[in-house]
């Protein structure tokens, strides 16, 4: 991993976006307008499955509603991630922070696809698993903005210590 | 409408992708805005820190390669440099603070610079910062590792100058 | 006291030393940040969109604005504190930054284009609670909303890449090498 990752570090189309200086806060900014957009859909899909948002309408009308925002503000996540990855391989890979991330975010995935089968369906969801959902988006961030400070954040821990 | 949603494939390539990850054996760090590929080594004296809690600077004017005097420019205003390193809290378990190396003190850092080509670096993965003893500077050409009564802040020798 | 002096102070606070001593300060609050700032961003975008009519056709505008008002502020206000907490960590530093000064009075324009929605087109919202197609002055307030939130947080990503560096030396930092 650690090899791959330094030989992507020096790869032309990593340098390419490490040199290109706006080129990474450009992608960051619209990496956390995404994390808006998807975050604010959890949110909302999860109070309606708690009952405490757009009960005047049927969870599956709330779900049509906000699981387009959720899939493109995914894809668009996905995307600015995997250049902002390449650029700079070996900072993200060494990072315990990043695969933290990245196995919060398949549970937050997988989470929200349950809570929307019932949801489409107009059927009862978990109301622990909803919480839990909220939980587990709000690490993905936490984790997200982690990965610059993972020898601060774990110490002794971190392989960068 | 009825919007399926399934991105738990994803997940599965994620978690496999996961375990798939060996311990990385080497610790690094880089920063697109620096050059890694560049190592620039200088002496100089402090002038300034600037304790940033994300990343603390310290601005130093290199001394010539005779150790006899500061850089200056023409009109003999001294060339200030920069490097920046971790945040103020992660320098001062490495000691590194305003008072560890008050204005006047001659240091040695290695530094990746900036690729826009102003003056001042990252000290990510170069080792220590060396601080010479009060007001004794390296022979020509040396850094304050090879002084006696030197000190070290951080782990590792200075990286070696590269191109 | 000029502005820089009251920067400074607050870099030198109690706060700002805490912020710079403290191993997991930056990270954890600087986390906070992004959580709150993306709450504020995606409530206000779900209001905005209802008034453009671009979603939620159906439902009333008030409805759609009074269950997001208390994400907003409650994202705001958290936003504020962390935010006022990480520019106490590197006052002195923010307070030279230009993207950071845009930041400010992008701010302020948000918060006086909301001003003058709430003290104008929204009075008359019984009379458009309802409709598709809300008032041009609610469209454009919504418009300019969008973009102004959006633009906060892209200004915002700015400042850590344009920090830059203070080379000033200090008057009394003796430059003139004793030789041994």
């Amino acid at each position: 991993m650690q090899h791959f990752a330094q030989w992507l570090q020096a790869t032309p189309l990593s340098i390419a976006i490490q040199s290109t200086s706006w080129l990474i806060p450009l992608l960051q900014s619209i990496h956390i307008v995404m994390i808006g957009l998807v975050f604010v859909a959890v949110l909302l899909l999860v109070l309606r499955v708690l009952g405490l948002a757009r009960t005047d309408e049927l969870p599956s009308v709330v779900w049509s509603r906000f699981a387009p925002w959720l899939r493109r503000g995914v894809i668009v996540l996905a995307l600015t991630g995997l250049v902002l990855i390449i650029s700079e391989p070996v900072r993200e890979f060494t990072a315990i922070s990043f695969w933290l991330k990245m196995l919060l975010l398949a549970l937050g995935l997988s989470a929200i696809a349950v809570l929307g089968k019932a949801l489409r369906r107009d059927a009862p969801a978990s109301r622990g698993l909803a919480v839990l959902t909220l939980l587990v988006w709000i690490a993905v961030i936490f984790f997200g903005r982690a990965i610059a400070y993972d020898v601060e954040v774990w110490g002794a821990l971190s392989f960068k210590a | 409408m009825n919007t399926t949603f399934r991105l738990g494939r994803v997940g599965v390539v994620t978690l496999l992708l996961g375990a798939a990850a060996a311990m990385p054996a080497l610790a690094h760090h880089s920063f697109a805005i620096f050059n890694m590929e560049q190592t620039r080594v200088f002496t100089g004296v402090v002038t300034r820190i600037n304790p940033d809690a994300n990343h603390l600077q310290i601005f130093f004017v290199p001394m010539n390669d005779e150790r006899k005097g500061v850089l200056r420019s023409e009109d003999g205003k001294p060339m200030v440099w920069a490097v920046e390193m971790a945040g103020s809290a992660q320098a001062a378990s490495q000691g590194i603070s305003v008072n560890s190396l008050p204005p006047g003190t001659y240091i040695s850092v290695a530094l990746h610079p900036l690729r826009s080509g102003e003056a001042a670096g990252s000290r990510a993965e170069t080792g220590a910062i060396y601080r010479c003893p009060d007001k004794k500077a390296p022979e020509a050409g040396k850094h304050c590792d090879t002084v006696e009564g030197r000190l070290a802040f951080g782990d590792g020798p200075l990286a070696a100058a590269k191109d | 006291m000029t502005l820089h002096d009251l920067a400074l102070a607050v870099g030198n606070s109690g706060v700002g030393a805490w912020m710079r001593s403290n191993l997991h300060a930056m990270p954890v609050v600087e986390a906070t940040h992004v959580l709150a700032a993306a709450t504020v961003l995606g409530t206000v975008l779900v209001v905005d969109l209802r008034l453009l009519g671009f979603t939620d056709r159906k439902r009333a505008v008030t409805v759609v604005s009074r269950e997001m008002l208390g994400f907003t502020w409650a994202g705001f206000v958290l936003a504020v504190i962390t935010g006022v907490m990480m520019f106490a960590a590197n006052a002195n530093t923010y307070y030279g930054n230009t993207a950071f000064r845009i930041k400010l009075l992008l701010l302020a324009a948000a918060g006086l284009n909301m001003a003058i929605f709430n003290l104008g087109a929204l009075r008359s919202v019984v009379q458009w609670d309802l409709q598709q197609r809300t008032p041009r002055a609610a469209r454009v307030a919504a418009a300019l909303s969008v973009l102004l939130w959006v633009s906060v947080i892209f200004v915002a990503r700015w400042i850590g890449f344009t920090k830059g560096y203070d080379f000033a030396v200090p008057d009394n930092v003796d430059l003139d090498l004793t030789i041994p």
